[in-house]
């Protein structure tokens, strides 16, 4: 089976951004697939590849940099451009040690934010 | 030593003859000297002058003793005797016979240090297989060994037993003389001296002089006071100062003899007598008295006169003989000389009145006269009373026609009185004559021309040795040809001359007791005169002095070797002569080239004190006078004298000896000056007493005390530092018993004998003892030494150090109890407590840093008190700490500790230096406490914050996407209302996000977990780039950059941002009715600034410092109209801290205010 390759799947298990978030990339052209319960988050690449995986650090329950480390040692998913955002005064320091690409210090700029959202998937 | 090694000797002790080659030969070891390597340099000295010496010496060494004797010493040993057996050996075994003697002169002169003289001492000494008598002449000296100790006694010595047995003899005869004196019937004395005491007088003499007994021991003149005035005293001078022997015939002398003065006719001679120096002590006087041949000469004198007138008045008796008839004719006068009273005596009565023995001298008589004419002669006639008388007859024979005798005419006298005196004469004659056959001198009288010898007296035989038979009654010259040439022309002079011819010590060969041999005399040729004036005959008086000669002669032998020894001694000599003037006498070589510097034609033969002139003001003139006055030897040591030689003045150090020099007896000839110049000796001693004297200052400066122990004598010397150390006054000296006996009784043996044992082994003496003063105050010393050893490695010193450390010692007490205290106080603690050294090594824990690790001691020590913390801290822990130990900065470090169960749990750990009076580091102190369970909670607070920054920013993101988002999707609306809401919004929501940010980095650094990123910045792009955002988005202000430097700098690129901006925000935010904000970045070599310049409100400079605190807002009414935290400068001035940089401001009230902050510029180091 084939799995559908799309731009950008959001992970953030509060689910206002995940739809600004959404509405920003879409708006920028981007296609856009959102999972705001990270226990889903699997089934959901099962199906999808993303490019790029938009991950909050604090998913209720689950510690976004344990799946970005899970991702980036499975060979199937290692390619998968992670960024992992987060207003935590110190994800970008451990979400960068647990192997993501990029980092989004919430709250911020849309310019910015798309900036960094083209620079990384056009890698 | 062996024999074998002799060769070996030789470096020390060189040639000296036989006794030399036994010297070097002797296997010394064996005695209490050792072997000769370890003989004192003093000892060699002595030998080697001894063994070069021509003199017979002899030396004792050492306490036992030991005898050395030279090759001129030895023949006094004899055969069969001493040598060579006492070379070595102790005097108490060498000389058992004369021990008792000689023992207290070595004493006297060891003890005393004075040398002793001795002159015909009888010491029998064993020699020749006996003990013999034999007589010494010799001086002990006292030789001083390195320490100038009398170590030895220097014998110098001749035998004088043949001198002596000589003068005995001598002494033997003139006794035999004073005794021939006394008893010999002609008046005899002895006057002595200048005064003339009578020292001997004879019975005659006394009678003579009519005096007794009580007169022997006065002067002539109290004895005899009426010889005053008259001419015998004068001749007496004039004997004893001529020595010529005066001879008075019938002199009158008027004498006090039964208080009446009466004129005494005496015949006498005066002759002078000599002692052995040939000098007069006295006048020999014999006389007879000749009162009555005067008289009685006199009286016939008278007769003769008479006789003119005898044919007249008939006083002599005449007779008329007929010889055909025999018969006679005779006066009466005639018959009175006859004695006969009868008137006609025949002939025959007259003839048979004749003495029967000189009968046949009248009939040759008669004989004669019928030859010759005349009658004469002389007989004694016995007289009918049988007395006998003496006559003399003469006659003229009367011939007749016939030629033939026919009568005899003559005269008779008598001549008894005559005869008797003439006897008188006779007998004292005989007498006289008697006396000088046995005189001491030879006596002998030479009569005529041929110098017939008419009588010679025993001791004129003894001396010439013949025979009176065969030698009295012939010429001299028959018996005696070998003298024939040297006395024959004297003889005659005398003889031709009539003067007397005296003659000192001639040297006349003589062939007597067997063989030819010189003989010495002293001699008088006396003329003996006849009533005609002319001399017929000579008195000879011969004593003989060869004996006396020959000894001086060998004395002057001697003399010459001593000289020769004086200029070629090593020492500097010189002998001076004269008491009066000081003639330099001799003087060797050595002393001119040395010590005077002069040459020899320079000073010999002149005065001391005009060669030397400068030696007025200096002591040797006063002592040599001494020498000369006591004739006692002066010695001294090192005694300072300036010379003037060629070259200049000069100073001296001398070991110098004025030695008398004596010519007879006690009489000073001369001094012997020995000098040995020791200036080098004294100069380097004197360094070194300088040297030492400045160890002195230097140890006594330091409180040092020092000694040196002796260890085979176990004297100790010490500086009087030591003394007060011990307790005393600094003068006193203390033994090294005394020492052991102050020390500490519990340390004598356990630390003090113990450490001077192990110093006899190792070398090295060290102890800390306690000392106990007389006050009973306990003091601590501490030792220190080293040993020297000799070759045989065996201990020959000990040097070393005394040090009081009482003080020391009641510090390190007070030291040790404040840490005792110190201990219990940390070990009672629950922080942990430690100590470390200036260096960094940790030397202490407390206790409870080995409760909590459940290390012990030694694990810590082995391992190291870095095993304690967290490997993830200890990178960062050694770092901080050797930087705290290098810089001397306080240590304030977190980190985790491992407890016994493996857990680890947070401790702030501080360190500080401790530092001496003069600011050097001296140790550290740390303490390090629990905070695990702060930091724990700072933990938890730290991960509230952040979680609440976290939760606060999440609805933020979402209200900040949507309005941008909004933003973006109505930026071509109309809606102006609408989109500036969205933009309002947008600006407050940033501002919360600033907020939120800075209240989560006011608590990071409150935690100390503000991280910075450290990277290489051009600091000018940065600012640059933030201007021109900061530009962009303020429409009031512009802000203006001045930049003088393109600096790069090591720093947290965001937090460097985050510090201008907030400057920026600030300038533009406190000057509102400014246009202008300027920014100005400076570079020095090391240091960045930039500064943010305003005008506005200012800033009063009581706040200047208060603005960077947390919380701080300025008070005042137009401040407190602007909004904030107080945060802002806080979190500035903290970043700027942890970049090693510095903030401040200046400003004034209403003026602006410029912000600077500078950074260390990024180095590649």
């Amino acid at each position: 089976m084939m799995k559908e390759d799309i731009d950008v799947l959001l992970v953030d298990d509060d689910q206002d951004i995940c739809i600004m978030m959404e509405s920003i990339l879409k708006f920028s052209g981007y296609s856009v697939q959102y999972c705001s319960v990270p226990e889903k988050l699997w089934q959901i690449l099962s199906d999808k590849t993303p490019a790029l995986l938009l991950m909050d650090m604090f998913l209720s329950g689950t510690d976004g940099r344990d799946i970005c480390k899970k991702l980036k040692s499975n060979q199937e998913t290692s390619s998968i451009k992670i960024m992992m955002m987060s207003a935590h005064p110190d994800g970008e320091e451990t979400c960068l040690r647990a192997g993501a690409d990029d980092f989004l210090a919430k709250p911020f700029d849309i310019d910015y934010f798309t900036d960094k959202v083209k620079r990384i998937l056009k890698d | 030593m062996s024999i074998g090694s002799a060769v070996n000797q030789n470096q020390y002790i060189s040639g000296g003859g036989e006794m030399g080659a036994l010297i070097r030969l002797k296997d010394w070891e064996k005695t209490s000297l050792g072997e000769m390597g370890q003989w004192p340099q003093s000892l060699l000295t002595v030998l080697n002058i001894l063994l070069s010496s021509k003199f017979p010496m002899f030396l004792w060494w050492g306490p036992e003793l030991i005898c050395f004797y030279n090759d001129s010493y030895r023949p006094s040993l004899g055969n069969n005797g001493k040598h060579p057996g006492i070379l070595g050996q102790p005097a108490i075994k060498a000389w058992p016979e004369i021990w008792d003697i000689i023992w207290p002169l070595i004493e006297q002169v060891k003890l005393g240090g004075e040398s002793v003289w001795q002159e015909d001492q009888l010491i029998p000494i064993f020699r020749n297989g006996k003990i013999e008598d034999v007589y010494w002449t010799f001086s002990y000296s006292p030789v001083k060994d390195e320490s100038g100790k009398n170590a030895g006694v220097l014998v110098v010595c001749t035998e004088t037993t043949d001198k002596f047995l000589g003068l005995a003899k001598i002494a033997e005869s003139e006794k035999k003389f004073r005794n021939l004196v006394t008893e010999a019937i002609v008046a005899t004395s002895i006057l002595t001296g200048k005064d003339f005491v009578i020292e001997l007088a004879n019975d005659e003499a006394l009678k003579l002089w009519g005096k007794d007994r009580s007169v022997i021991g006065k002067t002539i003149v109290e004895a005899i006071p009426e010889l005053k005035g008259q001419p015998y005293l004068k001749i007496l001078d004039d004997v004893f100062t001529t020595g010529i022997t005066y001879e008075g015939k019938e002199n009158i002398a008027w004498l006090n003899i039964d208080g009446i003065l009466k004129p005494v006719y005496v015949n006498f001679i005066y002759k002078a007598l000599l002692d052995s120096n040939k000098n007069i002590y006295g006048i020999l006087v014999m006389g007879y008295e000749v009162t009555e041949q005067v008289h009685a000469r006199n009286k016939i004198a008278e007769a003769e006169e008479r006789t003119q007138l005898a044919l007249d008045a008939a006083l002599l008796g005449t007779f008329d003989i007929n010889l055909a008839t025999d018969k006679i004719i005779f006066s009466n006068r005639f018959c009175e000389i006859f004695g006969f009273s009868h008137i006609n005596p025949s002939h025959q009565e007259f003839l048979n009145a004749v003495h029967p023995d000189d009968l046949h001298i009248r009939n040759e008589a008669t004989q004669k006269a019928f030859e010759t004419g005349f009658l004469n002669y002389e007989v004694s006639i016995v007289w009918p009373d049988n007395s006998i008388h003496w006559i003399n007859a003469q006659g003229k024979i009367f011939y007749d026609e016939n030629k033939k005798p026919a009568t005899i005419l003559g005269t008779v006298k008598d001549i008894t009185e005559q005869k008797n005196s003439l006897q008188v004469i006779e007998e004292s004659e005989k007498k006289f004559r008697n006396t000088v056959m046995q005189a001491p001198a030879g006596i002998a009288i030479l009569k005529g021309e041929s110098f017939e010898v008419e009588m010679a007296n025993e001791m004129y035989l003894r001396l010439v040795d013949k025979p009176e038979k065969g030698f009295v009654g012939k010429p001299l010259f028959e018996t005696l040809p070998e003298v024939k040439d040297v006395v024959e022309p004297l003889l005659n002079n005398v003889l031709k001359t009539g003067t007397p011819y005296y003659a000192n010590e001639l040297e006349v060969m003589l062939n007597r007791y067997g063989k030819k041999e010189f003989g010495y005399f002293n001699l008088t040729y006396q003329p003996l005169r006849e009533s005609s004036r002319s001399t017929s005959s000579i008195m000879v008086v011969a004593t003989e002095v060869t004996h006396q000669v020959e000894t001086r002669n060998a004395l002057l032998e001697r003399e010459k070797q001593f000289r020769s020894v004086v200029t070629q001694s090593p020492f500097a000599i010189a002998i001076i002569k004269d008491e009066a003037d000081w003639i330099i006498d001799i003087v060797n070589p050595t002393m001119l080239k040395n010590m005077w510097r002069k040459e020899l034609h320079e000073v010999q033969g002149k005065k001391l004190m005009e060669v030397f002139p400068e030696l007025h003001g200096q002591k040797f003139p006063q002592l040599l006078k001494d020498v000369f006055a006591t004739g006692k030897v002066h010695t001294e040591n090192e005694a300072v004298a300036y010379v003037d030689g060629n070259d200049g003045r000069k100073k001296y150090f001398v070991d110098f000896e004025y030695a008398p020099l004596f010519e007879s007896g006690t009489k000073v000839s001369g001094v012997m000056i020995t000098v040995y110049d020791v200036t080098e000796k004294v100069e380097a001693r004197q360094q070194i007493k300088d040297a030492a004297d400045r160890l002195l200052l230097a140890t006594e400066g330091t409180q040092l005390a020092t000694w040196d122990l002796n260890l085979q004598t176990r004297d100790i010397i010490h500086s009087p530092r030591l003394a007060e150390i011990f307790g005393h006054e600094r003068s006193v000296n203390l033994t090294h018993q005394q020492m052991r006996e102050i020390i500490h009784p519990a340390d004598v043996h356990e630390i003090v004998e113990k450490a001077f044992d192990e110093a006899l082994q190792t070398g090295i003496y060290n102890y800390e003892a306690r000392v106990v003063h007389p006050d009973n105050s306990i003091h601590w010393i501490r030792t220190q030494g080293k040993v020297v050893f000799d070759e045989q490695n065996t201990p020959q010193r000990m040097l070393g150090t005394i040090i009081d450390i009482t003080e020391r010692k009641r510090s390190l007490q007070i030291i040790e109890e404040s840490e005792k205290k110190f201990r219990t106080l940390a070990d009672s603690m629950p922080q942990f407590i430690w100590t470390g050294d200036k260096e960094g090594h940790l030397n202490y824990f407390n206790q409870a840093v080995y409760n909590y690790s459940g290390l012990t001691p030694e694990q810590i020590n082995k391992e190291g008190w870095i095993q304690i913390v967290h490997p993830d801290d200890r990178e960062e822990n050694i770092k901080q700490w050797l930087h705290s130990v290098a810089t001397g900065e306080a240590f304030l470090f977190e980190h985790r500790f491992k407890r016994y169960d493996g857990e680890y749990r947070w401790q702030l750990s501080r360190a500080i230096p401790q530092k001496d009076a003069n600011g050097n580091l001296q140790m550290w102190v740390g303490t390090s406490t629990d905070i695990d369970e702060i930091k724990k909670h700072d933990q938890q607070k730290d991960d509230f914050i952040k979680m609440a920054s976290h939760e606060l920013k999440t609805p933020v993101t979402t209200i900040k996407g949507y309005v941008q988002l909004l933003l973006k999707t109505h930026t071509d609306s109309n809606d102006n209302f609408l989109s500036g809401s969205l933009i309002t919004i947008d600006k407050q929501v940033s501002k919360l996000t600033k907020l939120i940010t800075d209240l989560l980095d006011v608590t990071k650094i409150e935690t100390g977990s503000l991280q910075l990123t450290k990277e290489a910045i051009n600091i000018g792009e940065k600012v640059k780039e933030i201007i021109k955002d900061i530009n962009a988005t303020t429409q009031t202000h512009t802000i203006i950059l001045h930049q003088h430097a393109e600096p790069v700098i090591y720093a947290d690129k965001n937090r460097i941002e985050q510090v201008v901006i907030n400057l920026l925000t600030n300038a533009i935010k406190y000057s509102p009715k400014a246009k202008e904000v300027i920014v100005e970045i400076k570079s020095s070599e090391k240091m960045v600034t930039v500064s943010v310049k305003d005008f506005g409100i200012g800033i009063s400079s009581g706040d200047h410092k208060k603005i960077f605190e947390r919380f701080y807002r300025v008070s005042g009414k137009d401040e407190k109209t602007f909004p904030g935290f107080g945060i802002g400068l806080f979190i500035v001035h903290e970043i700027i801290q942890l970049h090693q940089g510095k903030i401040w401001v200046e400003s004034e009230k209403n003026k602006g205010a410029v912000f600077y902050f500078s950074l260390p510029v990024f180095t590649k180091e």
